[in-house]
């Protein structure tokens, strides 16, 4: 099962990608695998076989300090590395992913703009990103998380990102932005939760009946499983 | 196309694609952007506005070593095939992971087997990826003696050269141990330490005969 959590900043998308991962490990036995690395300039991640590491802040500030071109380049090959292998069973959820690039890029961190040279701008470049999922995994769900301006006012205020991107002048323009994006997006498994208001548990649900809705055959016959064999070992 | 710096890859690779032009008709996606701080764009095919100017080459050096080690391996990835899609083009990449491998670790301080990224892992991992999406592909170890490249090296020193003189046996033979543990089936090896350029891709032409595609061959017959 492959999902991608996307929205505006303090939308909820990390806080619910890991409330979904605690969910699948309940009722699919299944550790999804969680990245949400596409905000400079946290943007590292490394295979699970191999030793992890976190960029500290000399490493994050070499990172901030690129040009844009340099910056265009981390992001575009980040995003390839990505791409879900085909013909490969993949339980992973991406917060952000592809339109956290699109969408701040241009805004925030000068390239793939109108003029970009490397594939165009970057709403195009998503596209194509979408056209490559879609062949290895067409059954993808995009959920589009939403929340009021209050609301994602309110909780900047209670907890600031560290590495913050978006201003709060711009909490209007980045929304319709995202719903922009999410409106174009290839991803034909989509849905949208606004979460103004209700608790993380509210979502997580909310999210899980959207996903429970585009399953696949596939899917269903492994929570049925799942759900077989906790009985048998309950009884 | 691999080999330690000064045997002759770029060269022998740029005399390779003029062949492939005037006899396969074919046009080459051609990579050799895998010594830092050299790591994007095609030059001098390409714009100033895609090549990395010399500010962003200094801040790639600059960069820490875990920020030099997502930087190269995100670029690894980007260029590694990874769907089946047979979409006809011919690919020319010149170093690619065999540079990462050695050089990362041993002049860069990054993918050493104690450290994130361990580049033998990748090597594994990119390989076994190759060769399920594109097994037809040939690897090449261009070689060349001690004292020629010597010779190259005072001739027409690289700007950005990462090997020190006394070094350059040492990496010839890490060179040939990857390429002899190398999991790509097709390899042909070629020695540029007394021959002229155009001798050199004569020979190699000659030696991927076997690894030619049917409509390589036709296109090769019918002179298109």
């Amino acid at each position: 099962m492959f999902i991608i959590l996307v929205g505006c900043e303090y939308s909820g998308t990390s806080t619910i990608s890991k409330s979904l991962k605690s969910e699948f490990k309940e009722i699919l036995a299944s550790e999804f695998d969680i990245h949400d690395h596409w905000k400079f300039p946290n943007i590292e991640c490394y295979p699970q076989y191999s030793k992890q590491y976190t960029l500290n802040k000399t490493d994050k500030s070499h990172i901030s300090q690129f040009t844009p071109k340099l910056k265009e380049m981390l992001q575009r090959q980040s995003l390839v590395y990505h791409l879900p292998a085909p013909k490969v069973s993949v339980d992973k959820i991406y917060a952000g992913y592809h339109f956290d690039d699109t969408v701040y890029a241009p805004i925030y961190f000068d390239y793939g703009g109108p003029k970009e040279p490397q594939g165009g701008p970057r709403t195009k470049y998503a596209r194509y990103i979408e056209k490559e999922i879609i062949k290895s995994y067409p059954d993808t769900i995009l959920i589009h998380l939403t929340a009021s301006k209050e609301s994602i006012l309110e909780r900047m205020q209670n907890g600031p990102h560290e590495n913050q991107i978006i201003a709060q002048d711009d909490i209007d323009l980045i929304t319709e932005q995202f719903q922009l994006e999410f409106d174009k997006s290839l991803l034909q498994n989509k849905f949208t939760i606004d979460n103004t208001g209700q608790s993380i548990k509210q979502t997580t649900s909310d999210a899980m009946d959207g996903i429970l809705n585009y399953c696949t055959p596939e899917d269903l016959a492994r929570l049925r499983i799942n759900k077989l064999i906790n009985e048998r070992n309950n009884n | 196309m691999i080999g330690s710096e000064y045997s002759g890859t770029t060269t022998l690779a740029k005399g390779f694609i003029d062949w492939i032009k005037s006899n396969l008709g074919r046009t080459v996606i051609f990579h050799d952007h895998w010594k830092i701080p050299q790591i994007s764009g095609h030059p001098p095919t390409e714009p100033p506005n895609i090549n990395l100017t010399t500010t962003e080459q200094i801040q790639v050096s600059k960069a820490t070593s875990p920020v030099k080690e997502l930087l190269m391996r995100y670029a690894l990835y980007y260029h590694t095939p990874h769907s089946y899609e047979d979409n006809d083009q011919f690919g020319l990449y010149v170093g690619y992971y065999f540079d990462d491998l050695i050089y990362g670790p041993e002049y860069f301080d990054y993918g050493k087997p104690s450290q994130p990224g361990n580049r033998i892992l990748e090597k594994l991992k990119i390989e076994q990826t190759i060769m399920k999406f594109c097994p037809d592909t040939v690897l090449a170890l261009i070689k060349c003696n001690e004292s020629e490249i010597k010779k190259r090296i005072n001739i027409n020193p690289h700007k950005n050269q990462i090997a020190d003189e006394n070094e350059i046996n040492i990496l010839s033979n890490r060179f040939q141990k990857e390429f002899d543990t190398s999991l790509i089936t097709n390899k042909i090896t070629i020695d540029t330490s007394n021959s002229s350029i155009d001798a050199s891709v004569s020979e190699l032409v000659y030696n991927l005969q076997p690894f030619f595609s049917k409509d390589d061959r036709m296109r090769l017959l019918s002179g298109i």
